[in-house]
């Protein structure tokens, strides 16, 4: 077992102060205008002027090449940027997923007209990207997908449904994976390809789904003959499963998969100190959550340092992301409790709009990126007990 | 004649039946063997239990939910909980006697009426002790695999294998067993009920120490040990169901809310003792237990209620199980955990005026989980029956 | 369950079912609801409002042991009615009224949900109890702040606990009386609000309550809303419960429904049983309450262990029900919402916990 689940310590290098400060210095600036509410949304929160504005900075794409738009910088300086970003509670969905996860997959396997034409805009904040996996039967269980690409003159048409895409409707592209070869039934995991979608082609609807924030963060798109050409293509035909799990490991041990009510903690600890109520037992409950968080971060810390050396920590990630998601689900639970706050919103009060928000959406958070029995799973596997 | 017998009681109201009972047991029940904060969960085994019994037995108090014509006190089912509400509460250590409890209930049911006649006032005089032959190494939480063999000879069988977490059975004279008797497709059948006298030579019993310390379980191994034809209880191949009759009954036994309340009776000594209740964390924690325990000693009593007015347990009693046991676990954990470095101590503590061994009591709540069908299964058996939650497909 | 129990379940769950429409409750997060007021004046019709009225003001005879059978039917559908604040506790306290033309008004609109009447007690976060109200009465005006008063109207009718020199009343007051500004919020599947009083003038010229028998009468009312919340509570924990079982002996991954894995099993065994102590706990903060003494403990530990359960269920329903639990699509997020609501109001259960250990250390239950 003690074979099973390795975490080396990983320290972030001081000469990355100066970043931390730059990035500080922006965040502080540009979130006078944000809500709690807003700020509860964290990497779900939608901005298009703010990722311009940080795709200006110079941090998005930051360790792609200067050729593509990138800034040919560490996945250190990365991770420092990602880690403020959250902190902060900013909004970054408009470049998340072409950050995080389009951009870094284009530049693994996708051709070189792709990586011209795509991923230049993505660092600049001008392309906003997200990802089409689920479907209304496959939600955990992705190998039996069922839309289909099927080859026509010049590429290909697609059609099917696609569900818990997040923000589709505010987003330009989709990479989304198709089955292009035999059934779900018999060949599973092979025969999916994967396909760049403009989501303004025609024969494409997007319907939002409104969620218990009362909000439509997530979208169904139903692909009615859709035609994408053989230039969409990501990477090579039938091996879309392959190239998607690899993406999926790097989507589950980053900051995001803790923090995402962090911004929550220091609000109440402001709060209580404020109202100088505080006694032994918050003062424990405070220090239990700060335990939490700098443990979490030491794990996550160590699968960056483990990727960086090219080895691919999946059951970690899989462990870091059951307990920061637990975490980041208890966090509002925690605060309520020491700070007696009401379950109402008083209007520019930030700790109790951003509770507000938060207590409607965090049961999503051991569901979105492999809900918590999938991660179990895997975890289980590394013990060799599946 | 004992002093029950000149009184007839069914004809006493439930008051009454709890004030005689109650005054019997302060009168004679030894204090030094009384359930305290230093042992909890005391239990009496060997000599001392069978010496507590047999007085019991004297005075008309023994088996209390054993028909008349059989030697026992025929209570209601609702004069049976006021019965061990009374030993809870005079603090009547437990004792294991699986005659009285298990094997002679049993025998009422489904027993020939020369076994009866036999072996039913032996149970009662503590001339035979009984321990219970269910579980083998590789047949633990799944009794229908078993595989300790009887092959019949004659007039006899020929018992082959081993038994293990026999409880008691060096205590024990005599030992009821499930053997496999015949192979069918249903592993359930072709399983008989034997009844086999411990001295019967070619079995042996090794003792397992357990981890509070004491040697409760045993290992008992069978080598081509004779038994007679007429120790067979019921059909032969039915003993599944002859074990089983008694299942739902013996989950309303087991689901006691008592170890808790003694559990959360320490508790609230410890938290006294180690000046504990101004911690807003710790008092917290205990109100949530103590909530617990209370909310659980009403759905208790709930259900005991709906029994007591002459339904059959349902299947629904395995909750019972589930959650006392858990909840004894959690009051355990509680207490090590507030008594600090006391609770690293193995063997008596002294902490305050209360000499308590809280190692003792945090092991001895261990194995409540796991025996008398591990909670793991009771909660398969609520899923499919109270749920109707589906079976796991056959594998392809 | 005595037969005007069972029958009263049945016909609620008839009523329910043809009735209680849950879509319409759909896409509203946010925005205060207001009373579906032609289903209130059906429920009037069926007799179901006002249970806990005496004879003399028209009761029938029945009281908060049916009213506790309806709540816990109105949990289980996730029924928006406000039938713990506007029908249980008004009644309650209308029981003990002194003034006798008043109390026949009153009666005679609640029961047959021509108006929809609450009670205004609370004035602060976290308050429990209602002593010594700040809300002021003089001469026939009131001015004060009451909060987190559900189900207000704007024709509705108030029940405003008030100190005046002679000590605390209740008095009445329209909800759309001059001098009152009403601040309405989402909470829920209906709303709360925050009543600003300034100089409001009070309904009949005179208190309902005055004298000794008010702080009896608000106990009472607290005490049988705490109960009929707690059964609501446990309804909506087994509405939940029943719906995830349903949902996944039905959900097909992996080439089988995800309701035959262990480990969803269990869980949902686990939520079973918390549902089962949670209908214990109320069934005897109930008897408690019916038996007339000090029944403060059992209410307690009721409320604490109906909103915690309720809770739980509600974050492993939507657990369980995958993704689809977190829209509006699927219902449970009514159920979430609306239990969010009844955690919180009269009393959390942390302070639930700690008032019930205050009351009874050792708890020590009343056993066979």
């Amino acid at each position: 077992m003690s074979a099973a689940f390795h975490y080396p310590p990983f320290e972030i290098p001081p000469e990355l102060d100066g970043l931390r400060r730059e990035v500080r210095a922006f965040l502080s600036e540009a979130s006078q205008q944000w809500s709690g509410w807003d700020i509860g949304h964290s990497w779900m929160g939608f901005d298009r002027a703010f990722s311009r504005a940080v795709g200006q900075r110079g941090w998005i794409g930051m360790t792609w090449p200067r050729a593509y738009g990138g800034h040919g910088r560490s996945a250190l300086e990365r991770y420092v940027v990602v880690e403020e970003m959250l902190a902060a509670g900013a909004p970054v969905g408009a470049h998340w997923v072409g950050d995080r996860q389009s951009g870094p997959l284009l530049l693994r396997i996708g051709s070189e007209s792709q990586k011209q034409r795509f991923l230049p805009k993505i660092a600049a904040g001008e392309a906003a990207f997200c990802i089409g996996l689920s479907e209304p039967g496959s939600g955990s269980d992705l190998a039996s997908l069922r839309s289909r690409a099927t080859r026509v003159d010049g590429g290909w048409k697609l059609n099917g449904r696609k569900i818990w895409t997040t923000y589709a409707e505010h987003c330009d592209f989709m990479i989304g994976l198709f089955r292009s070869q035999g059934t779900a039934e018999v060949e599973r995991h092979k025969g999916l390809s994967q396909f760049l979608i403009d989501l303004r082609s025609s024969g494409l609807e997007i319907r939002p789904i409104v969620d218990l924030t009362g909000e439509a963060h997530f979208n169904e798109i139903v692909f009615d003959d859709v035609f994408v050409s053989d230039a969409l293509l990501v990477g090579r035909e039938n091996e879309g499963w392959a190239q998607a799990n690899a993406e999926l490991a790097f989507e589950r041990s980053g900051p995001d998969r803790y923090m995402s009510s962090f911004p929550l903690l220091p609000l109440a600890i402001d709060a209580v100190c404020e109202a100088g109520t505080i006694d032994r037992l918050s003062a424990r409950r405070i220090g239990e959550a700060l335990a939490d968080i700098v443990t979490l971060r030491e794990m996550s810390l160590s699968i960056l340092g483990q990727l960086a050396a090219g080895h691919t920590p999946a059951q970690e990630a899989a462990l870091t992301k059951d307990l920061g998601t637990t975490f980041e689900q208890r966090l509002p639970e925690l605060v309520r409790e020491i700070t007696d706050n009401a379950p109402v919103i008083s209007a520019g009060d930030k700790l109790s709009e951003m509770q507000a928000y938060l207590m409607q959406s965090v049961p999503s958070y051991s569901l979105r990126g492999g809900t918590r029995e999938i991660m179990r799973g895997i975890i289980a596997r590394g013990l060799g007990l599946r | 004649m004992s002093e029950t017998e000149s009184v007839d009681l069914d004809r006493l109201s439930d008051e009454e039946f709890r004030q005689g009972f109650r005054s019997w047991l302060a009168a004679n029940y030894p204090r030094e063997l009384r359930q305290d904060s230093h042992r909890p969960f005391r239990r009496l085994r060997g000599d001392a239990a069978v010496n507590w019994l047999k007085r019991v037995h004297e005075a008309g108090w023994r088996a209390p939910a054993w028909p008349r014509e059989y030697g026992g006190m025929g209570l209601s089912f609702r004069k049976q909980l006021i019965y061990h509400d009374e030993l809870e509460h005079a603090g009547v250590a437990r004792i294991i006697d699986l005659g009285e409890t298990q094997l002679g209930p049993t025998l009422i049911l489904c027993g020939s009426e020369a076994q009866k006649a036999h072996y039913l006032p032996r149970i009662l005089a503590c001339d035979d002790v009984w321990c219970q032959g269910y579980s083998e190494p590789n047949a633990g939480s799944d009794l229908a695999s078993l595989r300790t063999s009887a092959v019949r000879e004659g007039d006899e069988f020929i018992v082959n294998g081993q038994k293990i977490w026999t409880t008691h059975a060096t205590d024990s004279t005599h030992i009821f067993a499930l053997v496999r008797t015949g192979k069918f497709a249903k592993k359930q059948q072709g399983i008989s009920f034997l009844l086999i006298d411990l001295q019967a030579p070619g079995i042996s019993v090794r003792p397992i120490v357990n981890l509070a310390g004491e040697d409760e379980f045993c290992e008992v191994f069978f080598d081509n040990v004779r038994v007679p034809v007429s120790q067979l209880v019921g059909e032969l191949d039915q003993g599944w169901s002859v074990a089983k009759a008694l299942l739902g009954y013996e989950r309303i036994w087991i689901g006691s809310p008592a170890l808790a309340g003694k559990a959360l009776e320490l508790a609230n000594t410890l938290v006294r003792e180690l000046a504990l209740t101004a911690d807003a964390g710790v008092m917290d924690r205990l109100a949530e237990l103590t909530a617990d325990l209370h909310d659980y000693r009403l759905l208790y009593t709930e259900i005991c209620d709906v029994v007591a007015d002459g339904d059959k347990p349902g299947p629904g009693v395995s909750m019972l199980k589930v959650y006392a046991s858990e909840l004894l676990h959690r009051l355990s954990e509680f207490n090590q955990e507030v008594a600090a470095e006391y609770g690293g101590i193995v063997g008596d503590a002294r902490i305050g005026a209360t000499l308590t061994d809280l190692h003792w009591q945090l092991m001895m709540a261990r194995p409540v989980t796991i025996f008398a069908g591990a909670n793991e299964i009771q909660r398969d058996i609520l899923a499919k029956t109270v749920l109707g939650l589906p079976g796991e497909p056959a594998k392809a | 369950m005595d037969d005007i129990s069972v029958m009263l379940r049945d016909s609620a769950a008839d009523f329910l079912a043809g009735r209680h429409d849950r879509s319409r409750l759909k896409g509203s997060i946010g925005k205060p609801q207001l009373v579906d007021r032609a289903l209130w004046r059906e429920m009037g019709e069926l007799g179901w409002l006002g249970l806990e009225l005496p004879e003399s003001l028209g009761g029938t005879g029945m009281g908060l042991r049916e009213s506790t059978v309806l709540a816990e039917q109105f949990g289980r559908s996730a029924f928006a009615a406000p039938y713990v604040a506007s029908s249980v506790m008004p009644a309650s306290l209308l029981s003990f009224a002194g003034h006798a033309s008043a109390a026949a008004e009153l009666s005679v609109a609640l029961q047959d949900g021509g108006k929809v009447l609450t009670l205004a007690w609370q004035e602060a976060v976290g308050e429990l109890g209602f002593d010594a109200p700040r809300t002021r009465l003089q001469d026939g005006r009131i001015s004060g702040l009451k909060r987190f008063v559900p189900a207000v109207e704007c024709d509705g009718l108030l029940l405003v606990s008030v100190r005046d020199a002679a000590g605390t009343a209740v008095v009445v007051v329209a909800a759309d009386a001059k001098g009152l500004t009403i601040e309405h919020q989402a909470a829920g599947l209906g709303s709360i609000a925050t009543l600003r009083f300034d100089s409001t003038p009070i309904l009949f010229d005179a208190p309902l309550l005055v004298g000794d028998i008010v702080s009896a009468a608000l106990q009472r009312a607290l005490d049988a809303g705490r109960i009929a919340l707690s059964a609501q509570l446990e309804g909506l924990a087994s509405g939940m419960l029943d719906r995830t079982v349903e949902y996944v002996k039905g959900r097909v991954q992996f080439g089988r429904p995800i309701g035959s894995f262990q480990v969803i099993q269990h869980r949902c065994v686990d939520l079973y049983i918390a549902a089962q102590l949670a209908g214990a706990s109320w069934r005897n903060a109930l008897r408690a309450y019916e038996r007339g003494g000090d029944a403060a403990a059992a209410i307690s530990a009721a409320k604490a262990r109906c909103a915690d359960t309720a809770q739980r269920v509600g974050r492993e329903a939507i657990q369980m029900h995958g993704a689809m639990g977190f829209t509006e699509e699927a219902d449970i997020g009514l159920y979430v919402r609306s239990g969010l609501q009844a955690y919180a109001w009269l009393g959390t259960p942390l302070q639930h916990r700690r008032h019930f250990m205050a009351r009874a250390p050792g708890a020590a239950a009343t056993h066979v």
